[in-house]
């Protein structure tokens, strides 16, 4: 890891004193950086304080105040039920964002664990994982997901399972290549000189240099998955009524989209939206540096 | 280059197969008996349950009887669904032309739109490069399900230039009416091949080979034409292609945002009624199409670029 302040999260948790000037820094060297972090952080307070944050119930019906504006009284409008529009975006983004998570910890896990075995012990075993992450990319992620669901019923855990598996080569090309990379350098050499199992100089030495590439590769990762989520949810798959998602929220104000209520889609779909800018920026400003690092 | 194809060719099948092995094995993994899976809570006949049992083979062991319905397959013998009471090809066919129809349409959407603007915004002025930049991320990220939202809103609605639901009837109905999903579904994808385009034609415009024709004074008109984008098409083309193949999976959710009758919709229609027979066609059905695609743009680099070929590294 480098001495650039955004490389290192450690200390904005541990010395919250120096937050400011931590954030100064991390301005000056890279503002696109800044404010995707910034807006990355501010999506994930309000949807894991959401119920400090939303001023009602996801799920209260008041059906004298449908197809409300936007006004004081609801920050985003009312819905069809007329349920506060704000409430449930700060809610609904409960599903996609710990669906993500489990979706990109899962493949990143495996993905390392495969890679780095194929890449140590080479020879068949390389070629033979090499051939099965190939079959994976032919299958196209979304689909094996609603197979899934096919088979084991609408919800989170089967799409978020299949992701999981969709995603894994990605995770696993990436983490191979780089891998690969560090397996020719002297120090691997020196290290099983000096004794070293192969399972520790891969654990204590390989993957640590590995990773903050694969980290690069996970966050963007974390913004496609989420897309995929929320498109099984828009399609009805995914999260079921009366559930808050940000997916199923869209295709829930479809209809009153043609009456001229847009606000239940669009605010969702904005949360949507913005996260994944968000992810993604992060992701590639991180990977951007790598590479300049690199060379 | 024959050995190439054929490399290729036999990756195709074995990724075929890994597909239908996950189709056909769904059924054992699902939570109770395959028979019982198939049938759902409908009252079955024995009738039905000797077909299904007769479709599946399951009075084989696993491997027989995934190896007979593979067979079955092959031979277009597809199976029933026993929702629709209709054989899986007579529900699927009527429904073919539509998604076919909104695939093709995106796919010329991002050879058109994605490369062209691409281009233009690596070629024009350098002073629109940070606006552009900014609306292609931000055009990346946007999913097709809301693209859908925002196009009818503002094309459907505010604008009122096309309709927000259903099908047309013929060739200029059918464009009429495809035209905001064909949209919806592409968008992203134009933003991507936009930068793709506007990258590759960066990386020509800064090598030797076209600085060296500078230097000769071939005029800059012709270095960019001749030089500049031949050069970025192989590269260009390929991803353009492959983003074409990762429609077929998206194109299910323009069909259920404008409420088309395609292939798409009916697998998420079929999800829903637990008409797995019809699911777990359409599902090999798009994986084969997906994986074809795949193999046409992977033969048509090869072509295009012999490095491929020997295995070394383009560029």
């Amino acid at each position: 890891m480098s001495e650039y302040a955004g490389g290192t999260w450690a200390p904005v948790g541990l010395y919250a004193g120096t937050l400011g000037r931590v954030a100064r820094r991390l301005a000056r060297h890279d503002p696109i950086l800044m404010i995707a972090a910034l807006v990355l952080v501010l999506v994930v307070l309000g949807v894991v304080l959401a119920p400090l944050l939303a001023p009602y119930h996801p799920n209260q019906i008041d059906l004298t105040a449908t197809y409300q504006g936007p006004s004081t009284m609801h920050l985003f409008g009312t819905d069809a039920l007329g349920r506060d529009i704000f409430s449930r975006v700060l809610y609904g983004g409960r599903a996609p964002l710990l669906g993500s998570a489990l979706i990109v910890l899962i493949a990143t896990g495996s993905g390392v664990v495969l890679a780095t075995t194929a890449v140590w012990l080479g020879g068949g075993i390389d070629s033979f994982l090499s051939r099965a992450f190939d079959i994976g990319f032919a299958f196209p992620g979304l689909l094996l997901a609603i197979l899934a669901v096919g088979v084991f019923g609408t919800g989170l855990v089967a799409p978020v399972c299949a992701l999981a598996v969709a995603y894994t080569p990605y995770i696993a090309r990436t983490t191979r290549s780089v891998a690969l990379r560090e397996r020719t350098k002297p120090y691997v050499e020196a290290c099983s000189v000096q004794g070293l199992s192969g399972l520790a100089i891969c654990l204590r030495h390989i993957l640590p240099n590995v990773f903050p590439f694969v980290m690069v590769q996970a966050t963007v990762s974390f913004g496609y998955a989420m897309i995929d989520l929320a498109s099984l949810s828009f399609l009805g798959l995914g999260v079921q009524p009366p559930g808050s998602d940000w997916g199923l929220m869209v295709s829930e104000g479809q209809p009153a989209i043609l009456a001229h209520h847009p606000e239940e889609s669009l605010f969702a779909g904005l949360a949507i939206v913005l996260t994944v800018i968000a992810v993604v920026m992060v992701g590639e400003r991180r990977g951007a540096l790598l590479a300049s690092e690199a060379r | 280059m024959a050995l190439f194809i054929g490399k290729r060719l036999v990756g195709m099948l074995v990724t075929l197969l890994v597909a239908s092995f996950l189709v056909y094995g769904a059924l054992y993994v699902a939570p109770g008996s395959p028979l019982a899976f198939i049938l759902g809570h409908r009252g079955a006949t024995a009738a039905t349950i000797a077909a299904v049992k007769a479709q599946y083979h399951l009075n084989d062991s696993f491997p027989v009887a995934y190896w007979r319905w593979l067979l079955g397959v092959v031979q277009g013998n597809f199976g029933q669904s026993y929702v629709q009471n209709e054989s899986v090809v007579d529900v699927l066919k009527p429904r073919v032309v539509t998604s076919l129809f909104v695939v093709s349409y995106a796919s010329l959407l991002i050879f058109v739109f994605g490369i062209g603007s691409g281009a233009l915004a690596s070629l024009g002025p350098k002073r629109l490069r940070p606006a552009v930049l900014v609306v292609v991320t931000v055009a990346m990220a946007v999913p097709a399900f809301v693209w859908a939202v925002v196009l009818i809103i503002v094309f459907g609605l505010d604008l009122g230039w096309f309709p927000t639901l259903g099908q047309g009837s013929g060739f200029f109905g059918d464009l009429y009416h495809l035209s905001l999903p064909a949209f919806a579904l592409a968008l992203s994808a134009v933003a991507f091949m936009s930068r793709v385009t506007a990258a590759a034609v960066d990386h020509e415009l800064k090598s030797e080979h076209v600085e060296t024709a500078r230097a000769r004074g071939i005029p800059e008109r012709l270095v960019v034409r001749k030089h500049v984008l031949r050069n970025a098409w192989i590269p260009v083309s390929t991803v353009a292609g492959l983003s074409v193949a990762s429609l077929i999976a998206g194109d299910a959710i323009v069909e259920v945002a404008f409420g088309l009758n395609g292939v798409g919709s009916l697998l998420v229609q079929s999800v829903e009624a637990k008409d797995f027979p019809v699911v777990q066609m359409i599902v090999l059905l798009l994986a084969g199409v997906f994986v074809v695609v795949n193999m046409i743009v992977d033969v048509g680099y090869a072509l295009a670029d012999p490095r491929v070929r020997i295995g070394a590294s383009p560029q």
